[in-house]
């Protein structure tokens, strides 16, 4: 086997706390290292052999990164904050495997969530940065909703696409959240609820903007001889683009289409190995946006692929994604990595998908102005080969 | 207020907000270009806002400037794909369009 950029390095865990729609009394504090704990259980670590922390959360100010390793008892020889939203875990996976290939640090444990109040909630859209501040809270514009639906009609107008062809995706994930214990919302939806709810900004609607929830994900990377007893989840690829059109273009595409090709040449693997995907749904129209982008639409057809995922021929977002499991704001990076390696492990109960061991996963999210600045990908490996 | 954009000196890029570098040459020399006018692209109605309950509906647009950039107005009335838009800069700092 050729050697590759990513050897030596493992993902021995990937954790959800369930997340929940009303916030309870934990603070993001508690939310962080209830996931913290739950990661290290699954990966067989001790606290004592954590040497690295990373962390992603709109709500931990005003404590960063490093107050959470006091609090966790951890002398971290690497740590990072990490501020990229919905590209957050992949961004802090790139950092984390290069600082243990190089030395820097053995096992280092990946954390995110947030708890929302929604004063909280609305503190982080009116003042995501100071672009959105400046430009967009004057005019009470409500947050990134009213900015995916004018993108929702570029990318209807351009695919020629209708609100039940957005709908089909969303019912195809509820589909999905209906076999996830932990879901916010696994009431069976159909395609008449979607299109009788109320309008949100036009034309998305209730279920086409993810319920904000509170809660926490965690991962555990590390060095791979280190790991003896857990899972273990291999990295194929990972690349990460960010401001590759700088908010001058339409955002129809990610800048995961520049960066699809090296992707897969890395990966040594294409679309059609791929067992399942999970694509950051902040909405439906970014989780088709990204998912041609990856080369899954054959052809350039969109309803095709909607009819796919419908059928479970591919499987997307196999948690229910955030669509029904709900955004725990900075969490939402993590949650479709978290999902992967579950799936990957195994472990995903009713909803495992058989034989899954190849899975790409994309992170999308820091809105500037009118859409997201990032993208990135990965496609992970499991070693549980023919172990299901 | 009229509403500015900012042309790179060097390659003549014009964008919307203002940046520190130019992304397509590099370079950090600005002019600003006032703006008046643009062309609806798209628009929406946004019913539901957060942390409000029965504040009215509030009509934005994304307005393609006839400086060429892009911006986020809001509109004071319900406005259609082609048409034109006057736009302005209110005391509140909100980029505004109206028919024209």
């Amino acid at each position: 086997m050729q050697p590759s950029p990513f050897d030596g390095v493992v993902l021995t865990a990937g954790v959800e706390v369930p997340y929940r729609r009303q916030a309870g009394a934990e603070s993001t504090g508690d939310l962080l290292a209830q996931a913290f704990d739950a990661a290290l259980t699954q990966a067989g670590f001790s606290a004592k052999d954590v040497d690295g922390l990373g962390v992603a959360s709109f709500t931990l100010a005003p404590d960063h990164a490093i107050d959470l390793a006091w609090r966790l008892g951890l002398s971290p020889r690497w740590c990072m904050d990490d501020c990229h939203g919905g590209a957050s875990a992949i961004n802090l996976l790139q950092h984390a495997i290069r600082a243990i290939q190089h030395g820097d640090a053995n096992v280092i444990a990946l954390v995110s969530g947030d708890r929302f109040e929604p004063a909280d909630f609305k503190q982080l859209v009116e003042h995501y940065n100071l672009t959105t501040r400046t430009w967009l809270r004057p005019l009470e514009n409500g947050g990134p909703n009213s900015l995916f639906a004018m993108l929702t009609q570029r990318h209807a107008k351009q695919y020629g696409l209708t609100r039940g062809d957005y709908g089909a995706l969303c019912v195809a994930q509820r589909g999905w959240a209906a076999l996830n214990p932990h879901a916010a919302y696994r009431t069976p939806l159909t395609i008449d609820d979607y299109l009788a709810a109320p309008l949100v900004a036009d034309p998305l609607g209730r279920f086409d903007c993810v319920p904000v929830v509170s809660g926490a994900n965690a991962m555990i990377v590390a060095r791979a001889d280190l790991v003896r007893n857990a899972v273990k989840v291999r990295v194929r690829a990972l690349q990460c683009r960010y401001n590759h059109d700088h908010q001058t273009g339409d955002g129809l595409q990610t800048s995961l289409a520049t960066i699809a090709d090296d992707l897969w040449q890395q990966a040594g693997v294409a679309p059609d190995d791929i067992h399942m995907v999970s694509v950051y749904d902040d909405y439906p129209v970014m989780a088709l946006a990204q998912l041609a982008d990856l080369g899954f639409a054959r052809d350039g057809d969109l309803r095709g692929l909607i009819a796919r995922i419908a059928s479970r021929e591919l499987a997307v977002n196999t948690s229910g994604g955030q669509l029904s499991v709900g955004q725990a704001g900075a969490a939402g990076g993590m949650h479709g990595l978290v999902e992967a390696i579950t799936q990957l492990r195994g472990a995903a109960g009713e909803r495992q998908v058989a034989h899954a061991r190849l899975a790409v996963v994309s992170g999308y999210g820091m809105v500037e102005y009118r859409y997201g600045m990032c993208a990135n990908a990965v496609v992970l490996e499991s070693d549980r080969r023919g172990a299901q | 207020m009229t509403l500015k954009v900012f042309q790179c000196t060097q390659c003549g890029a014009t964008l919307f907000p203002a940046r520190y570098f130019c992304p397509a040459c590099g370079g950090g020399q600005w002019r600003e270009c006032a703006v008046q006018r643009g062309t609806l692209a798209e628009s929406t109605v946004v019913r539901h806002r957060v942390g409000t309950q029965g504040a009215g509906d509030v009509h934005l647009a994304s307005v393609v400037t006839s400086a060429g950039p892009i911006v986020i107005a809001r509109l004071e009335s319900v406005m259609q794909f082609g048409d034109a838009v006057r736009l302005n800069l209110d005391d509140a700092g909100r980029v505004t369009g109206r028919a024209m």
